[in-house]
């Protein structure tokens, strides 16, 4: 009896032992990354504040990367993953998007990566580097708003109707990241409080007049949708809606933003205010 | 002696002409343009010619900070309404309101007893100072054009 007590306690502490180990050399930690501010910007700001707050009580899974360049962002987290011996387990972009460009992009510092540029390896040679700590367990979010945007903008004025192809930007950057599932959304992404909460804090709208027109309807049509590209099954899923866990874990919501009643209400209202003039042309002008 | 001169004639050709291009373009005012498919565009207006105006997209500061952006040009057909602001409008509503603020005190000045007049005036200038404020900012024109010229020469001759 003694024997076989001793070595059920044996086998207990070598399994034990090499779970600890395994568990050690795929440690994982998340990477919340934000653009340097020059001039005073109220979004990025507002995520950066959140995210430090968070990271004071997750100090051992989290990290906020405020970086100028793609260049700088590399060197900080490779620091970081080379002193832990650890794997990136979420990445989190944080930027803006910008309509007037008519693309999906997000952006590292001053660096647009968009479906073209992340094609060009000496443009992304930096971004390449994060591969080796990365593999298909790893997720990647595109914070920007229209990041993971399929849709069509319509022509307007002398502007002709242009795919955003945020598709092809989630699949580049997924096999840019060894094969890892890459997240971006097809409508507005929010950066007001709670967003590190798991709650539905990304989804919604903003509040300016400017997103009231007709222009933005196809951003509307979809608001709250997240695409997810999943690098190991080389396919793109079912739309989802995206939250970040306090740890900085990227989650998928089990309700979708619009299937809640209120939400719908307030979002068939909308749609049906928009209208032409709200948006000043103008803008588009200035990225031509 | 005839040589000279059509060397003089030229330099100076050239002087002219080099002057011309140098003259820097002054917007002429604040200008919202509504299209035919009711889009809307703000900008300054920088010129107007024949059937077109030229509009830089952006505003004073972006102008004053030299932000080169391409003038889009409207023909008359696209345009739908104008609305022009002029420049300079709230600093002239100001001066008026305060001109006017201070009529009881002007009017009044030769009398002796001045108390009841500067206390009414120091009511009657804020006031003044901040309704012409108030109806420089709003102070607007607006042209219908709906893509036809004769329209769209009467709203250049009023701009011009």
């Amino acid at each position: 009896m003694r024997k076989i007590c001793l070595t059920l306690c044996l086998v207990y502490l070598i399994a034990a032992n090499s779970e600890a180990s395994d568990a050690n050399s795929s440690l994982r930690l998340n990477f919340l990354i934000s653009p340097k501010q020059e001039k005073f910007d109220a979004a990025p700001l507002s995520f950066q504040l959140q995210a430090k707050l968070v990271e004071l009580f997750h100090r051992k899974e989290i990290y906020v990367i405020v970086a100028k360049s793609s260049e700088d962002m590399v060197k900080q987290i490779t620091a970081i993953l080379e002193k832990r011996n650890a794997m990136i387990g979420n990445i989190w972009f944080d930027s803006h998007g910008h309509f007037t460009r008519r693309r999906s992009l997000f952006e590292i510092g001053t660096e647009e990566f968009n479906f073209q540029s992340i094609r060009d390896t000496c443009f992304t040679m930096h971004l390449k580097k994060l591969a080796a700590y990365c593999d298909t367990n790893t997720n990647a979010g595109i914070g920007s708003c229209y990041g993971g945007a399929t849709y069509t903008l319509p022509a307007i004025e002398e502007f002709p109707a242009q795919r955003m192809n945020g598709d092809s930007l989630m699949i580049e950057l997924s096999e840019l990241l060894n094969n890892a599932t890459v997240y971006g959304c097809e409508s507005f992404v929010l950066t007001g409080p709670g967003i590190l909460r798991g709650s539905y804090a990304f989804a919604g709208n903003p509040w300016r007049r400017k997103f009231k027109d007709q222009v933005y309807a196809p951003v509307w049509e979809k608001l709250g949708e997240w695409n997810c590209y999943s690098g190991k099954k080389k396919k793109l899923e079912e739309p989802v809606t995206v939250s970040l866990q306090p740890n900085g874990k990227i989650s998928t919501k089990k309700v979708n933003y619009l299937a809640f009643e209120k939400n719908k209400l307030k979002w068939i209202k909308k749609m049906q205010r928009l209208k032409n003039g709200n948006y000043n042309l103008a803008f588009l002008y200035q990225n031509d | 002696m005839k040589p000279p001169i059509a060397l003089l004639l030229i330099f100076l050709c050239g002087k002219l002409h080099a002057q011309e291009t140098e003259e820097k373009i002054k917007p002429i005012c604040t200008i919202h343009v509504t299209t035919m498919n009711e889009n809307k565009m703000k900008g300054l207006l920088i010129l107007t010619k024949d059937s077109v105006v030229a509009v830089y997209p952006g505003n004073h500061k972006q102008w004053n900070k030299g932000k080169k952006y391409n003038a889009v040009v409207f023909g008359f057909s696209r345009i739908k309404k104008v609305t022009i602001k002029k420049n300079n409008r709230v600093l002239k509503g100001i001066s008026v309101g305060a001109v006017i603020g201070m009529l009881p005190a002007l009017s009044k000045g030769f009398k002796d007893d001045k108390s009841g007049i500067t206390q009414l005036t120091e009511l009657t200038v804020p006031v003044g100072i901040v309704t012409g404020a108030i109806v420089g900012v709003s102070a607007q024109r607006t042209f219908m054009i709906n893509g036809t010229g004769s329209l769209f020469y009467k709203f250049q001759k009023q701009v011009l």
